[in-house]
């Protein structure tokens, strides 16, 4: 069907079953499984984008012959038993899709030595015992701490419909001495070493947080999803993935209408939702799906005369996550011939004690320009992914990422930008250049991405790719409840969770709710 | 089973929860006021599920029908007459 006859047929079907705003990962998994379930159903996903997924997603440079992958697109949860590789399952996307199981979990590199981290719980565990022996108590404390209170957390959905029962004492224990303190202070009374609480508080990265903003007992869940679960990435990266539930959603009679911008969600005299508008025309329906920043979502798609107050009042303690900084490189030959030898790397500062202290100063000095380029980009752990050994069709790429603040950044588009882009590039390059030094002279492609950018391409706030942080404070994580409007749901990072698969778990319990609502 | 066990139960839970002395925790009090996150509510699921054996819907919470101690109480109660 050509686009203008596609256009009059979605304007005649006045009620579409439900309408996602966003076509991310979590509007796509959810319509994927909303699809499965219930044969038939009338789903309309729209994205401002030209492609599906977004963060899920890649962009091209063919003069660099590469294809760069917007998030990391490091899968948890795909071993037995894994919430993830359930999901994947019951999708047929084991079978759709090519996996990569990486070797190791990461490797870690400090100054003076290199520590490549197993895939696997228990030899992290043996390995750090062995590495740092004055340590080994609190290291066993920890991996239990992992494997009851994490695994307790990462089951929390089927803790709410009953197929998981957790231990009633475990959890008392958990929400009195592990749910208000953070994971710098949970580590701290672990530890003394600094360079073990740097390895074991690096995976922070997957969530958007650093060891002071994140809560221990939502970050032990992390370590369980992203180490006992198992992690695995997609050949063809989280293009791969997004377009390949676009494909079901569509095969099923759904339909993913790109590079259109919702402008409004319509709501009737009655508060009810009744679809969006769009320059392409409105669509109907009383079911609508916000995909995007609820911040972005308040202010920029509802009719100013809604009363938001207390809904904005529960927004406010809902503080973005970190965004992130990210330099793309590519190099003229395979990085594993020049010393880049595992999928993903940490590299750890020389000045390990300061770098928290050095985020705390900018963030008391408001966001200081030195103090957030020392503190963020200098000192504070750089993941590094080798993409080009987990997929070598993307061609010679190596991905670098820093947690950062957009606060330091000038707008787009002004000189300032431009040579602050320029000043990330050469600075964290040359961090990997010093640990991998046959890289000198090697990249001959670099760019960077900073938080204006994602802001740029999914409006999330402040350019968080991870929705909220998950800290000590989640009051403002149930900001929808009695949200104003029937009708309207969020399905997004901002609700769900960091990550690919807190997407696909909240978006299969809405997909159950389905009827019920 | 009736409301008064239930509602005794309640307070205990939210007490353990949100360290409230008893004779400050009252029926009419909403979740805003007891300052209840999303972890609170997955726990007054289990510790409800356990005790009484029945499943309080989350949809119940997010859509406003349940938003005090009291309607919380009614609505297990429902459940289990249901039952
Ligand atoms: C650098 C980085 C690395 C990451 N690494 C990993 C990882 O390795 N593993 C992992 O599991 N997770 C990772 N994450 C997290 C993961 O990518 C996110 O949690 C997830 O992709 C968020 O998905 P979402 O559904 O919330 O939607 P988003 O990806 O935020 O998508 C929102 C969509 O809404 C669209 N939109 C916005 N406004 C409008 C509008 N007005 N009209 C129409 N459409 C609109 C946008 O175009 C976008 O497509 C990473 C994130 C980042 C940033």
């Amino acid at each position: 069907m050509d686009r203008q006859a596609w256009f009059a047929m979605s304007t005649e079907i006045k009620n579409w079953d439900a309408i996602f705003v966003g076509a991310g990962i979590t509007s796509l998994a959810c319509a994927a499984l909303l699809a499965k379930k219930n044969p038939g159903i009338k789903l309309l996903l729209v994205d401002k984008h030209i492609v599906a997924g977004g963060y899920a997603s890649v962009f091209s440079r063919p003069k660099a012959n590469a294809t760069f992958d917007c998030s990391l697109h490091k899968l948890s949860g795909m071993q037995h038993q894994g919430n993830l590789q359930r999901i994947f399952e019951y999708l047929g996307l084991d079978n759709a899709l090519e996996l990569v199981y990486p070797e190791d979990y990461f490797c870690s590199f400090f100054d003076d030595h290199s520590l490549p981290l197993p895939n696997d719980a228990n030899g992290v565990e043996k390995l750090l015992c062995k590495q740092f022996p004055a340590e080994s108590k609190g290291i066993k404390t920890f991996f239990e701490q992992v494997r009851t209170f994490g695994r307790n957390g990462y089951y929390q959905f089927q803790m709410q419909e009953g197929s998981f029962e957790p231990d009633i004492a475990q959890l008392r224990y958990a929400h009195k001495n592990l749910k208000n303190i953070t994971v710098e202070q949970g580590l701290d009374e672990l530890f003394d070493d600094q360079k073990l609480k740097e390895i074991l508080a690096a995976p922070g990265i997957y969530v958007g947080g650093y060891p002071e903003d994140l809560g221990y007992l939502y970050y032990l869940h992390v370590v369980y999803a992203t180490l006992n679960k198992g992690n695995a990435y997609v050949k063809g990266a989280s293009q791969n993935l997004s377009n390949t539930l676009a494909k079901q959603i569509e095969d099923a009679g759904g339909k993913i209408q790109l590079g259109t911008k919702v402008e409004e969600i319509l709501v009737d005299d009655n508060l009810c939702v009744k679809g969006i508008q769009t320059k392409r025309g409105n669509f109907y329906s009383d079911r609508v799906y916000v995909n995007v920043s609820p911040h972005y979502a308040i202010e920029h798609l509802f009719d100013e005369k809604i009363d938001f107050t207390d809904i904005k009042e529960k927004l406010r303690a809902l503080k973005p996550a970190r965004s992130t900084t990210t330099v793309y490189l590519t190099t003229d030959c395979s990085p594993q011939e020049l010393g880049v030898i595992h999928s993903e790397s940490m590299i750890f500062s020389s000045q390990l004690c300061n770098a928290a202290v050095q985020r705390k100063a900018a963030e008391l000095n408001d966001f200081d320009e030195q103090l957030s380029e020392e503190a963020f980009w200098k000192h504070s752990p750089m993941e590094v992914t080798n993409y080009y050994k987990l997929d070598s069709a993307g061609g010679y790429v190596i991905c670098l990422n820093v947690l950062d603040s957009i606060k330091h950044w000038p707008m787009r588009r002004t000189q300032p930008y431009r040579e602050k882009k320029q000043r990330a590039a050469e600075i964290m390059t040359q961090r990997l250049i010093n640990h991998v030094p046959q890289l000198e002279g090697r990249i001959n492609y670099s760019e960077v991405s900073s938080p204006h950018t994602y802001v740029k391409f999914t409006n999330n706030t402040d350019g968080s790719g991870y929705g909220a942080m998950v800290s000590t404070d989640l009051s403002g994580h149930l900001f929808h409840r009695k949200f104003p409007v029937k009708g309207v749901e969020f399905v997004s990072a901002w609700v769900a969770g960091p990550s690919y698969e807190a997407a696909f778990g909240y978006a299969e319990m809405k997909a159950k709710k389905w009827r019920a609502a | 089973m009736n409301y008064e066990n239930i509602f005794e139960a309640s307070v205990e839970i939210i007490c353990d929860l949100k360290d409230f002395d008893e004779d400050e925790v009252k029926g009419d009090m909403t979740f805003e006021q007891l300052d209840l996150d999303s972890m609170d509510f997955i726990e007054l699921q289990v510790v409800f599920r356990k005790k009484f054996g029945v499943n309080m819907e989350s949809e119940v919470f997010a859509d406003g029908k349940v938003s005090t101690i009291d309607e919380m109480c009614h609505y297990v109660l429902e459940l289990r007459q249901a039952a």
